[in-house]
């Protein structure tokens, strides 16, 4: 294939359109751009796991020849669609499980010491990185949401108001995390009372999950649960500051199902339980 | 000879400055990847070593911030320091900087890796169809930014091409949508892009 060729595929793999364009980001000003990034610590293991790799790894050729840049030499170019498939081996799956278990094992301790309920309130992360506290403690809330919402494990109830508006609840066992995602309008319209969040445990009852209380710039938050079967949060309107039960009707109501939510399949599998009933106020503004 | 003799006094201060000087030039323009990929060619461990020092931390801050999830991005990584490892042999400083080469093999691994995790949840899954918030995206970037003089590029190139470079560089969105999300049409993604790079390789100066 030749150079132009590999790059117009190269382009098109990673979804630029436009060549000049691939061109720009992948230019010198865009490597600058990707750099510049606080580094984060890889898993501690993987240094001593790729020496041990490369041994066993042939390195291609001899340096071309000058004048010769029909090979990946470009710096904008680094692969052709041609290379697609020689993919470089990853560290075997045994020596790579040694170093995640055993960062596994450190994320686990560094939560026990925590306690697990911090693990939603302040470092989201903390539960599925890796043990990487450190690197990953500026981990905003957005990243987290972008992340579960990744996860291959994600699943959702959802709860459509009579006006269209959608309530998601989203949530990963693999991460430990749980994120309830109200209308932006919803949370606007609140005037003076607060949205408060309960978990509805057919065994233990009705318990209080805390406000509803997005960050600026986003439309969700992170609940200190892990829905089951059977369960049901519901959100009400309860005066500023909450309150101890709830004293209204719930606006939404999201009920996890015997399959523990739709298994990422949207609105179409929505909550098995009551169709929601959004209270005057809400649907006004929404 | 006196003369020769108080140069020669100040020679060993004044090389020192010297290498310091060349050191931090060399690193701003990646010439210190050129030089360790060079070794890393003729099969130096010692130098993949350095590499590795210097680089991964780098590389994986910019992966994970494509592919989101920890465990897959360091995979990535492994692929990608395999890869410069092997395909090192075929690297040319006279085509770009090692820098570059390492990002910009980096930055496609990781979109390869958002492209086939995207293509197995839509077989699998109705995905809802997430997208992350624009806003929030840029600002994340520029939080995580640790070259002050790039931020401040990035900062001088000014909205809506601020948010719209970020989206472009550090997600998986196709153009399309890129467009789709901040509601414009995909022309005007394409030339906030390019006017926009534009003015951040203005504001950095010459890069090779």
């Amino acid at each position: 294939m030749s150079r132009e060729g590999q790059d117009m595929t190269a382009a098109t793999r990673i979804g630029v359109d436009d060549e000049e364009l691939r061109k720009l980001l992948d230019g010198e000003t865009g490597a600058l751009l990707g750099a510049s990034l606080t580094p984060v610590e890889p898993s501690a293991g993987m240094r001593a796991a790729l020496l041990e790799r490369i041994k066993g790894v042939e390195q291609d050729g001899a340096a071309p020849a000058p004048g010769d840049h029909s090979e990946t030499g470009r710096a904008d170019a680094p692969r052709g669609s041609d290379d697609a498939e020689e993919l470089a081996p990853v560290i075997p799956l045994r020596r790579r499980r040694a170093w995640r278990y055993t960062a596994q094992a450190a994320a686990a301790v560094a939560l026990i010491a925590a306690g697990f309920g911090a693990g939603y309130g302040s470092g989201y992360g903390s539960g599925y990185d890796g043990g990487h506290d450190t690197a990953m403690e500026h981990v905003t809330p957005m990243i987290d949401y972008t992340h579960l919402n990744q996860a291959q494990d994600v699943r959702r109830v959802t709860d459509t108001m009579s006006d269209g508006h959608v309530a998601t609840l989203t949530w990963s066992e693999g991460m430990s995390m749980t994120a309830l995602s109200l209308p932006a309008a919803m949370s606007a319209s609140t005037g003076g009372t607060a949205l408060q969040m309960w978990l509805e445990d057919p065994t233990s009852g009705i318990t209080s999950l805390g406000t509803y209380a997005p960050d600026k710039g986003t439309t969700f938050t992170f609940l200190p649960m892990m829905p089951k079967p059977g369960q049901r949060i519901l959100i009400t309107a309860e005066p500023a500051g909450g309150s101890a039960q709830p004293t209204t009707r719930p606006l939404v109501v999201l009920a996890v199902g015997g399959q523990g939510g739709d298994g990422g399949s949207g609105q179409g599998a929505g909550p098995s339980g009551p169709a929601s009933t959004p209270s005057s106020s809400a649907a006004s503004h929404a | 000879m006196g003369r020769e003799e108080e140069n020669d006094e100040e020679a060993p201060h004044r090389a020192r400055t010297m290498r310091s000087v060349e050191k931090q030039r060399r690193t701003e323009h990646g010439d210190e990847a050129d030089a360790l990929l060079g070794r890393v060619a003729q099969g130096d461990e010692n130098a993949f070593a350095e590499l590795y020092d210097a680089w991964a931390g780098r590389l994986l801050a910019l992966i994970i911030r494509i592919v989101i999830d920890r465990s897959q991005s360091e995979e990535v990584l492994q692929e990608v320091m395999l890869e410069a490892w092997r395909r090192a042999p075929s690297f040319d400083p006279s085509r770009g900087t090692g820098r570059a080469w390492l990002v910009t093999m980096a930055r496609h691994r990781a979109i390869d890796r958002v492209r086939s995790s995207q293509a197995a949840r839509d077989r699998e899954d109705a995905w809802q169809g997430y997208l992350p918030d624009s806003d929030v995206t840029a600002a994340e970037v520029e939080d995580r930014m640790e070259a002050g003089r790039v931020r401040d590029a990035l900062d001088a190139v000014g909205e809506p091409h601020r948010t719209t470079i970020a989206l472009a560089y550090f997600t998986g969105l196709t153009h399309t949508e890129i467009a789709e999300r901040m509601g414009v049409p995909l022309g005007t993604v394409k030339s906030r892009i390019r006017d926009g790079m534009a003015k951040m390789r203005a504001h950095l100066g010459e890069q090779r």
